[in-house]
């Protein structure tokens, strides 16, 4: 585990490099596609972007490439440097007038299925899109005729991308075989795999692996994002068993292949600045019951914890059973700073997706997509989402529809606060803002989805991925997968919400020490005057401390939401998702908000994904996770992310992670559906020294206690410092 | 054992991770007759309720200002937060209102079957990762009442109970302890009767005739060395240390040695209190390794 790497030595100064960058060509080259074909159903001509596109970019070799496949090939390089830059203005102009998808119209953030491409491989899917198109003709089926001929100019466009690869491996290979053989002896076995991958299905795991990493560098040069691998250790895994069997490959080897894959998912830091969110799922349930932990689970593991960047995205799929040993390797790989894999819970994913009528060998081999987004891989199109803001609506609640910020009406007339009478008085309103806000957001939402025309905007080299759009002789999008788009609705501010309901049943209804009409004076006034209120409110029970007031909101939030969004339907008749999961959005949220009733200022963050406020939980991880695993967390089927941290010192020793995994399953046994562990690394302690107020939610865990690192004092953080530096 | 004596608790420690094996709960209590000079939790010395306030996460919202019915937290005329520690019940009001995690109160009072409620939170994961429960202190000896009965109920519902103690308390206070305490965390500070006088006010006759009193009955001990550089830090010392349990008829009790760290002086400053020994530095790894390397590896396990 975590052992040196080879490759990764070598390739880590080459991917690091700068390198060409300058003009973007992605863009131009799709215009040499769509100039040769104006006049053709634009569904073609699209197609014809995309071959031109995979043909003509660069094709970069890094001198220790053992699996070919680099999205340099994006900027300028060689040849094409003498193509004007007014030339390529121009034709960016003109291939972006035929528009794009985007994340919000179903574009990226989609997980092939690749067990089906890996299968057939090249070949066998050109075979299969000319077969499907014979059958679309017998039919009679205009659309379908076309929309195959589209896949298929992707599809041989594909293979001659690798052809490509396979050519530039080989002069490369050629100019290296003086002064560095063994590179240029691995750059010629990447050159034949790639060769072979033109005229057969691969037969090796480095063929298997070389195959998936020219879809994904192929989908990154269509201008994709956070397009996930899913279940990768079950598909490769059979490679690797029958390699190892015929003594051709061994642990070692494969980690080193599948770092030389993964670890190129850097190069978009390097050229765009920022990371790539490549998911990937390990572990897991199969449908047939037996635990999805294999030796190429292992290795994955091994080589994301060994290559430390952000870019692969790990999630493991934890189930009951799953073996000690491959949690232990988990942990190590947690505690190194990296935080991954996150942990994502079988026995609520599972219910969570059937739920909705997939069928159940599809819901098992279920994978995440972006950050925790639950996808069916291969049978669903890409992914979207929106974010929620929630507290929004209990603010227009207790003030009669009106926005307490801006004073413009935002929501139905819902009753002057001062005279409800009860708790029950304020939820029925509240529900009714809550009802017209999701109403709203999904008009929204639909309304974008619709002002697309499918047919203009085919995805002819993505729709080769997904099941049955072959088959059917449909894009991705027009109905060609087996089960529609969803969306993810991320609702934000749980822990604001069931604080600040808590907080209102506490001190207005059950102490009655104010009125309401008291409570939305001081929210609308920021609390300025109103300490005596603001101090009762602070003092009701918060969410994350397993008491049972908060609580109850938190469970009676996650079921709401959830009635909320199921009344409504996809453009295709797919189903609105809730996921409590907001990235770093719960700041901008909370700027738009006035003062809450849980206390917080107008302005501040709300609480963060599916966590507590910050700092409120103050009863220790056990306290919070017993909280954050009572509501329902099977009806949020796009999913959620709560995060904890911990400092290295916990995932130091065997005896630590036991303890680590122990707390970890006892979350998942009571229904927790994710979480992310944090083992604080040295930089965040040194940047928590520097701006103590970002980090009132930290809490170190050193010597078998924990404090909050803001009220050390400095010659215990420098101590804390040091010691991190060890572990 | 009555279930209903009382004890100041200062707090209890859920997940706590180092006061023992597996997953457990440590239970701090009030009131300890040593002053050691190091002492990483002065707040738990007095038995008496304290307002513990760490100037540096507070925010200055002065939500205590609000609530406290002694005037005790005011705000001066430029909005910043003063606290007079003279004008302060202890009351506890101001801790739940503070927005800052600044305020923490180290003495509430509980019987024992509060206290055993809720360790038994967590019962589940003691059993998932073998652990239980710690009770420490302050000193917890000194109230056989309430720690006999805390332990005498975890042990029928199953759990495992370490006592953390420094001995320097009654022999008859361990006669009652002895039958409920799976295992005795017995704190050897010095071995010489004017050090430890010194270093922590206590008395090594007692100390000394206790962890015998405990061997000779059978007890399971482990000896708990809190290493300071400078005091009892070193391989000098380790050959006393040793010498003075084989003296005991000790020599075979296994050994922790525990560094000190600086964790207890933003305590003291919390408290209002002077640190008593400001100077000490944080204990390094190779002091332990030294003193590990004399004892013996055999009974200094890692
Ligand atoms: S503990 Fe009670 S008396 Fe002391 S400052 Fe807080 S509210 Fe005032
Ligand atoms: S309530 Fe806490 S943060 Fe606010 S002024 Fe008082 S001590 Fe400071």
């Amino acid at each position: 585990m975590m052992e040196r790497s080879r490759i990764l030595e070598k390739l880590r100064p080459e991917v690091s490099a700068p390198g060409q960058s300058g003009r973007v060509m992605t863009g131009y080259y799709r215009y040499l596609g769509y100039r040769e074909h104006y006049d053709e159903p634009n569904r073609i001509a699209r197609a014809y972007a995309v071959r031109s596109l995979l043909l003509n970019t660069y094709k970069h070799i890094y001198d220790h490439d053992m699996i070919l496949g680099s999205v340099r090939g994006f900027f300028t390089a060689g040849d094409d440097i003498n193509v004007s830059d007014s030339d390529v203005e121009s034709g960016n102009r003109l291939a972006a007038s035929f528009g794009d998808r985007t994340f919000g119209t179903n574009s990226d953030h989609a997980a092939p299925d690749f067990a089906a491409f890996l299968r057939d491989g090249i070949p066998g899917t050109i075979e299969r899109i000319n077969l499907s198109r014979e059958n679309a003709q017998k039919r009679g089926d205009a659309t379908g005729v076309e929309t195959l001929d589209a896949m298929n100019i992707a599809m041989c466009a594909f293979r001659d991308f690798v052809l490509l690869y396979a050519g530039e491996a080989e002069s490369r290979a050629e100019k290296l075989a003086r002064n560095d053989p063994e590179a240029s002896a691995e750059l010629s076995a990447a050159a034949e795999t790639a060769r072979k991958l033109s005229l057969t299905a691969p037969e090796t795991f480095r063929e298997a692996l070389q195959l998936v990493w020219f879809v994904y560098i192929a989908f990154c040069m269509e201008g994709r994002y956070a397009m996930a691998f899913g279940r990768l250790d079950k598909f490769l895994d059979p490679y690797y068993q029958r390699d190892r069997a015929a003594g051709i490959i061994d642990y070692d080897g494969a980690r080193e292949l599948v770092i030389a894959a993964l670890y190129k998912i850097r190069e978009r830091r390097v050229l765009f600045g920022a990371d790539d969110v490549s998911n990937i799922a390990i572990g897991g349930l199969n449908a047939d019951g037996t635990g999805g932990v294999s030796e190429t689970s292992y290795i994955i593991l091994d080589a994301v914890a060994t290559m430390q960047i952000p870019g692969p995205n790990l999630s493991l799929r934890y189930y009951e059973g799953i073996p000690d040993d491959f949690m232990d390797a988990a942990l190590r790989s947690v505690g190194t700073g990296l935080g991954y894999p996150a942990m994502m819970n079988d026995a609520v994913n599972i219910p969570a997706l059937l739920r909705h009528g997939y069928a159940k060998e599809d819901v098992y081999d279920y994978c995440m997509v972006g950050c925790i987004e639950n996808f069916i891989q291969g049978k669903q199109p890409p992914w979207s989402d929106g974010r929620y803001n929630t507290p929004k609506y209990l603010e227009l609640a207790l003030n009669n529809g009106v926005d307490m910020l801006t004073g413009a009406s935002r929501g139905p007339a819902t009753g002057d606060p001062a005279e409800f009478g009860s708790m029950d008085d304020l939820m029925d309103a509240l529900g009714k803002q809550m009802r017209f806000g999701a109403a709203e957001y999904v008009a929204c939402f639909n309304n974008l989805n619709d002002g697309i025309n499918h047919a203009r905007y085919d995805q002819p080299f993505l729709s080769c991925f997904f099941d049955d759009c072959i088959g059917r002789g449909r894009d991705i999008n027009e109905g060609g997968t087996v089960y529609p788009s969803v969306h993810g609705a991320a609702v934000m501010g749980i822990g604001t919400m069931a604080d600040s309901l808590a907080a209102i049943e506490k001190v207005i209804f059950i102490d009655r020490q104010y009125d309401l009409k008291t409570l939305v004076l001081a929210l609308k006034a920021d609390f300025e005057g109103y300490d005596g209120l603001r101090a009762a409110l602070v003092a009701a029970p918060k969410y994350g401390n397993g008491d049972p007031l908060p609580d109850k909101y938190a469970r009676w939030f996650v079921s709401f939401q959830n009635e909320l969004f199921s009344a409504y339907r996809t453009r295709d008749g797919g189903a609105f998702y809730i996921g409590i999961a907001s990235n770093t959005s719960n700041i901008p949220a909370g700027k738009e908000i006035a003062a809450t009733p849980d206390g917080r200022k107008a302005g501040q963050p709300l609480s963060d994904a599916a966590s507590p406020s910050h700092g409120s939980d103050r009863n220790g991880p056990v306290a919070a996770l017993r909280s954050l695993s009572e509501p329902d967390y099977s009806l949020v089927s796009c999913g959620s992310v709560i995060n904890q941290k911990y400092s290295p010192a916990m995932f130091a020793s065997p005896a630590g992670r036991a303890k680590m995994r122990e707390l970890i399953k006892f979350y998942f046994r009571k229904g927790g559906q994710e979480i992310q562990i944090n083992s604080v690394s040295r930089a965040v302690l040194e940047d928590a020294l520097e701006h103590p107020e970002a980090y009132n939610d930290l809490v170190v865990r050193v010597s078998g206690f924990s404090a909050y690192y803001n009220t050390l004092d400095d010659a215990v953080k420098f101590d804390i410092l040091a010691r991190t530096e060890h572990a | 054992m009555p279930d209903n004596a009382e004890a100041p608790v200062s707090r209890i420690q859920h997940f706590s991770t180092a006061d023992g094996p597996g997953i457990r709960t440590t239970v701090f209590l009030k009131g300890c007759p040593m002053r050691c000079l190091w002492c990483h939790n002065p707040e738990t010395q007095t038995a008496e309720p304290v307002l513990v306030y760490y100037r540096r996460a507070c925010r200055g919202c002065g939500l205590c200002a609000a609530v406290c019915p002694n005037g005790a937290h005011f705000m001066t005329a430029d909005g910043l937060h003063g606290y007079d520690r003279s004008k302060c019940g202890a009351c506890g009001r101001c801790v739940r209102s503070c927005t800052g995690n600044a305020l923490f109160l180290s003495g509430r009072l509980m019987t024992a079957a509060e206290v055993f409620e809720d360790c038994m939170k967590d019962a589940e994961l003691y059993a998932a990762e073998p652990g239980g429960v710690t009770i420490s202190g302050g000193e917890p000896a000194l109230r056989p009442e309430f720690t006999a009965g805390l332990a005498s109920m975890l042990k029928d519902a199953g759990i495992n109970v370490i006592l953390d103690t420094a001995g320097c308390v009654p022999a008859d206070n361990f006669a009652v302890l002895l039958p409920y305490i799976d295992e005795f965390y017995y704190d050897i500070k010095a071995c010489d009767a004017a050090e430890l006088r010194e270093w922590t006010g206590g008395d090594i006759g007692l100390v000394s005739s206790n962890l015998v009193f405990l061997k000779e009955h059978g007890a399971r001990v482990r000896i708990r060395v809190p290493v300071v550089p400078g005091l009892n830090g070193g391989r000098e010392y380790a050959g006393r240390l040793k010498a003075y349990l084989e003296r005991l008829g000790c020599g075979g009790l296994p050994v922790d040695l525990l560094p000190f760290h600086r964790f207890g002086f933003a305590k003291y400053e919390g408290l209002g209190r002077t640190n008593p020994c400001p100077e000490l530095a944080p204990c390094p790894q190779s002091v332990i390794d030294g003193m590990k390397d004399v004892i013996g590896p055999a009974r200094t396990p890692p």
